[in-house]
């Protein structure tokens, strides 16, 4: 029952293959083995957003997905998309439109946000809080985590729509 | 969360042979974004997990026919979201499930998933069963068609038994003359739970009258489901404001919603009032729209 098994996975364009019981969570498996604690753990059933990884290039809840599950994907952490030196745009953003406070939940914000940029390099302000309303903050607020994103995004829309869109 | 053995068939006839073999004690594997939190509160407590993901090439996409979609169990919302031919056909499918949890749930879950649950509390199947849709369902030595509001209400809305898999999802092309509205009704954001989730269709014949009418309810009662009634009060007369009226406060009576923090059982049936007779009137207003439209253009 439940033996071990060793999945192949790709975190941040590097092979590695990890020894998993079939009950691992992905998230633990990052933490715990893999020693990239950049991802959160938060509520664990997938609302949160702290825990968000990109599996292929997609969004998921890395807290509902059985390592197992994610066997020969391509999984891209908050640590894999941070240059050695410095920060990628989209990290800057956060910095300079106040995007993030305690920080907890921002490594899934900054995922979100370039999946999200990646799909719709002309992100509306609505697209942009549909979007983001999948990954909660508990102390900045979302004015500065919607302008971050729109600043990144072609159409480089503030302001009022920002607020307007933000508390929809 | 406990233990339990992964299996990743390589085929169909072999996912459905272990399951019939393993028996209760086993549950199919599809997204896992319903399945893994209940395993984790330990409400669900499987030995077996038999895995699905290999199963893709034969169970996911999206087909548009001449006169059906026919849809793979094992495709993602967000699939369906983007299919361009889909919303070509179908928009309210794409307008439902941009309101569906959020858009990494949708990366993950699959639309056999939603069905496979049978939580009335789910949005596509409400969309599903206003739509007349069907969904195949499999054993290891059957295959047979069941409807998704089923009016036996034995698989109402669906589930899975031991030893069965869903196959695919057939939904009969709605007519030109026919629209179809969603709404879902949540006093907070979409990502929450709907308080009820309505989706109706809405077909006009030549002299403008209701020749079929479809009323789809979720989140109101222990299953989803189609207001028969209130549709036949509808079916064959012409649009009428009070009639229409009548016909929401029939579904409204009939639902069994629970009082939550979402709202009281009271509350939930006065929306699901609301929301009928909302619901009608857009898919009425998009229909009579689209008959003008096509009287112009001959």
């Amino acid at each position: 029952m439940n033996p071990q098994r060793i999945v192949s996975l790709r975190v941040n364009g590097v092979q590695r293959d990890v020894l998993a019981p079939a009950n691992r969570l992905l998230v633990d498996t990052l933490r715990d083995e893999l020693g990239l604690n950049g991802t959160k753990i938060g509520c664990g059933v997938g609302v949160c957003g702290a825990c968000t990884v990109l599996l292929d290039g997609r969004t998921v809840s890395s807290c509902l997905l059985l390592t197992v599950m994610a066997e020969g994907a391509e999984i891209t952490t908050v640590e894999g998309v941070t240059p050695t030196n410095g920060l990628h745009p989209v990290q800057a953003a956060f910095i300079d439109h106040g995007g993030l406070q305690c920080g907890a939940c921002t490594p899934g914000q900054i995922l979100a946000a370039m999946n999200l940029l990646e799909e719709e390099p002309s992100a509306t302000p609505t697209q942009v809080a549909d979007w983001m309303s999948g990954n909660l903050c508990r102390c900045t607020g979302y004015y500065g985590i919607v302008e971050a994103v729109l600043s990144r995004s072609r159409t480089g829309e503030t302001g009022t729509d920002v607020k307007e869109a933000g508390t929809s | 969360m406990r233990a339990f053995d992964y299996l990743e068939p390589g085929s169909l006839s072999e996912a459905l042979g272990l399951l019939q073999d393993l028996g209760p004690d086993a549950r199919p594997l599809a997204g896992g974004t319903a399945l893994v939190p209940e395993m984790k509160t330990g409400a669900c407590r499987p030995l077996q997990l038999v895995s699905l993901r290999r199963l893709g090439d034969v169970l996911a996409g999206v087909r548009v026919e001449q006169a059906q979609v026919i849809i793979g169990p094992m495709t993602t919302l967000n699939a369906l979201e983007r299919d361009a031919k889909l919303a070509e056909v179908m928009p309210s499918m794409r307008a439902l499930l941009s309101r569906v949890a959020n858009v990494r749930i949708r990366h993950i879950a699959t639309i056999g998933g939603s069905l496979a649950q049978r939580d009335p509390g789910y949005d596509p199947p409400v969309l599903l069963a206003a739509l007349d849709a069907q969904v195949r369902l499999l054993t290891a030595e059957s295959a047979r068609l069941v409807e998704i509001a089923d009016p036996e209400a034995t698989r109402g809305a669906v589930g899975l038994d031991v030893g069965e898999l869903l196959g695919d999802i057939v939904i009969p092309l709605p007519s030109a003359t026919t629209a179809i509205a969603v709404a879902k009704h949540t006093p907070r954001t979409f990502v929450d739970r709907g308080v009820v989730t309505v989706a109706c269709a809405v077909e006009l014949g030549a002299r403008g009258e209701l020749t079929k009418v479809c009323i789809a309810l979720g989140g109101v009662a222990a299953r989803t489901l189609r207001s028969r009634e209130a549709e036949d009060r509808l079916t064959g007369r012409v649009w009428d404001e009070e009639a229409v009226a009548s016909a929401a406060a029939t579904a409204a009576a009939a639902v069994l919603p629970v009082g939550d923090g979402r709202g009281s059982v009271n509350y939930k049936r006065a929306m699901t009032e609301v929301f009928v007779r909302r619901t009608l009137a857009q898919a009425y207003r998009e229909a009579a729209d689209r008959r003008t439209e096509a009287k112009t253009h001959v």
